[in-house]
């Protein structure tokens, strides 16, 4: 038999190295579709406009490459790439809280709170209050809505945690939660007028060019630190792996735990959904393909390489969205579902074949 | 004197729902030294698990002391009794992409700092456990695809990697082949005697506790919990009280569990090298006594000759020749 000493220290370290390596090259994926967001789409514009518009100090407004770049398409693509990491985080958070692999960052009702907020502003306020005042106020009297919505499900999700032991029980109160708050959203749309529901749909499908630049610090900022916040929890992730009372005994307290990944993945979710619209799969799958991808479940690795994971899907979704050859960009729910739930089949069925064949 | 590990002083266990108390067993007072093995017997749902969740406080006791190195272990902060006291519980984990050696490292997150990363002296404690526990063969292999035997003993390992003076274990035995299960508590013993730390587990393989136990903390239905080394409470008969049923009973001569039968009639088995052991074992199985007095009687060498009124009807070269030929008559 191989002495194990000598052989631990370094397989533990080359498969640091191949997952460092991994990382890379999704680091280098995301760039370029980062930049393929920025070239491709209704009118094509060639890389070194694309260049010159980033990098140039002198302003030209007059150019229509430059302005597209700066007013659509950049604000659009950091969107994605903000959206798709918070959604993968907030779902990795939940999946690993819950131990369960169907738990997403709609699991716990927050983002039907969100719709619920947006419902009420968009179905009852009525569009004749709307028309008065101006668009840039009505999208933020949206993203306004869709915050109230979603943070007083996360306050009841909450409050319940304080009372509810059992994990099971807990997430099972989230989704009835969830299923309340939509029945309220039908109810709404069928008290409603055609149009107003019409303009509530269209919204529920999700976009990810609704956050103009004004708002891109707010928005970001929101994000960032919630990401940011989930990287002090890597190590009792890891121990709840083991469940809920071995984590216990190795230490974490689960309560404080529990309540603290709520509000992370809360956040995450409220604030992506108020301003991108509920965007289905991405934080449902794509913590299942970084795991398949990094074939780990330490979440040293697995946080980072969800995060950028989560970018280039969204980036990807948001490029096919607007494929040259359509003339009106595709709903991006459309999108992310139509083509990440094959890849992520595809994925599971590939790796289901190692494993038999191993 | 041998150092006391755990001094359990007026426990009361149970459930406290709303304001009503469900006690379980109280006055429970019990101590644990170093080097000792401790199984916990009895029949389903006489409070073992309770007993084990109150002491991993995992559950909350109802009244009275757990006292772990002089201080009640309400009173130890629960990163102190990470170091302290160690789990092996019976649910079945699910890790997908983890190998046994990250499942096993998972004990040494209470001595890690904030990113869990393990130190050589770490790591190298981690290979120690695996050696000792024998599944240093299993640390590259994944986790998912261990045998239920080979899970329980990474989880032991993950136990031993806390380095904590007790270890609790939640029916280690379920679910294993008979060798797997005596293997495994001789070698909990000598970890016990070994490492100098106190183990508790509870089991529903009693004849193996009375065989490896230091001392058995036996639960009895609807009353008080009894403690003592395993010979002595055989011969109080306490054994025998609180498992005999209908069909089994515990043998106090040959300390196994039996079946009780009322025997058709007595065949005598002469003889006392291992066939006439198991040719009686194969009789009692079929309500024949194999005592005498009896108008018959068997004598094993390479065969089995059967004799009626000492004079020899036929000789069988197994025992199954010889059952039909019973039944036929």
């Amino acid at each position: 038999m191989i002495p194990q000493d000598s052989t631990n220290n370094q397989s533990v370290k080359t498969f640091q190295s191949k997952s460092i390596r991994l990382i890379i090259a999704i680091l280098g994926l995301n760039i370029v579709l980062f930049f393929a967001n920025l070239i491709f789409g209704s009118i094509n514009i060639p890389f070194s406009d694309v260049m010159e518009t980033l990098f140039s100090t002198a302003v030209d407004n007059e150019n229509i490459s430059s302005l597209i770049i700066l007013s659509s398409r950049l604000p659009q693509a950091i969107t994605a790439l903000l959206t798709g990491a918070a959604l993968s985080v907030a779902g990795l958070l939940m999946q690993t809280l819950f131990r369960n692999p169907l738990a997403g960052p709609g699991i716990l009702g927050i983002s039907a709170g969100a719709s619920m907020g947006v419902a009420i502003l968009t179905l009852l306020g009525g569009a004749s209050s709307l028309v008065l005042i101006s668009s840039y106020l009505q999208q933020f009297s949206i993203v306004i809505a869709a915050f109230i919505g979603a943070f007083s499900t996360l306050g009841l999700v909450l409050l319940f945690a304080r009372f509810v032991k059992s994990n099971v029980s807990l997430l099972i109160i989230g989704l009835m939660i969830g299923y309340a708050v939509s029945s309220f959203i039908g109810f709404l749309q069928f008290i409603s007028h055609e149009q107003q529901v019409h303009s509530f749909v269209i919204w529920g499908l999700g976009s990810f060019s609704q956050v103009s630049m004004n708002q891109m610090a707010l928005f970001s900022t929101l994000i960032l630190s919630g990401i940011f916040a989930s990287f002090f929890f890597v190590k009792p992730l890891n121990l709840m792996l083991l469940g809920e009372h071995y984590a216990e005994n190795l230490g974490v307290n689960v309560k404080k735990l529990r309540v603290s990944l709520i509000v992370i993945a809360g956040l995450l979710t409220a604030v992506a959904t108020a301003y991108t619209g509920p965007i289905a799969f991405i934080g449902l799958a794509v913590p299942h393909l970084s795991r398949m991808i990094f074939k780990t479940s330490e979440h040293k690795i697995l946080l980072p390489g969800i995060i950028l994971t989560g970018m280039a899907i969204a980036l990807s979704c948001n490029l096919i969205a607007r494929l040259p050859s359509l003339e009106q960009a595709i709903p991006i729910n459309t999108v992310t579902s139509l083509f990440g739930a094959p890849l992520v089949i595809w994925f599971l069925i590939k790796n289901n074949r190692v494993n038999m064949s191993a | 004197m041998k150092k006391k590990l755990l001094e359990i002083k007026d426990l009361e266990i149970g459930y406290a729902v709303k304001d009503q108390k469900k006690v379980i067993q109280h006055q429970l007072n019990l101590s644990l030294n170093e080097g000792e093995l401790i199984c916990l017997i009895g029949p389903n749902g006489v409070g073992k698990s309770t007993f084990l969740k109150t002491l991993g406080r995992i559950q909350a006791e109802l009244s009275g002391d757990i006292i772990i190195d002089k201080t009640p272990i309400s009173k130890i902060s629960q990163q102190e009794f990470s170091r302290k006291l160690a789990l092996v519980l019976t649910e079945q984990l699910d890790i997908p992409h983890m190998t046994t050696q990250d499942v096993i490292s998972l004990g040494r997150y209470p001595y890690t700092g904030f990113w869990g990363n393990l130190q050589n002296k770490d790591l190298s404690i981690v290979i120690d456990t695996a050696k000792k526990v024998g599944i240093e063969h299993l640390l590259k292999r994944s986790y998912v695809e261990l045998s239920d035997g080979e899970k329980q003993k990474v989880m032991i390992a993950k136990a031993l990697a806390q380095q904590t003076p007790l270890m609790l274990l939640d029916e280690p035995t379920a679910f294993l082949d008979f060798p797997t299960k005596s293997s495994l508590l001789i070698m909990l013993r000598k970890l016990a005697r070994q490492n100098k730390m106190g183990i508790i587990l509870s089991t529903h393989d009693i004849e193996l506790a009375l065989k490896t136990a230091d001392q058995i903390w036996l639960f009895p239905e609807h009353l008080k919990m009894i403690s003592g080394i395993p010979e002595d409470l055989v011969l109080d008969g306490q054994i025998l009280k609180v498992f005999k049923n209908d069909e089994m009973s515990f043998n106090i001569e040959s300390g196994h569990f039996e079946k009780q039968f009322k025997a058709n009639f007595n065949i005598e088995v002469k003889g006392d090298n291992i066939k006439s052991i198991w040719l009686k074992k194969a009789l009692i199985r079929n309500e024949i006594a194999p005592v005498a007095p009896s108008d018959k009687h068997i004598i094993c060498d390479e065969e089995y000759h059967l004799f009626e009124k000492n004079i020899k009807i036929d000789s069988f070269n197994t025992i199954n020749k010889l059952l039909q030929f019973l039944k036929i008559q």
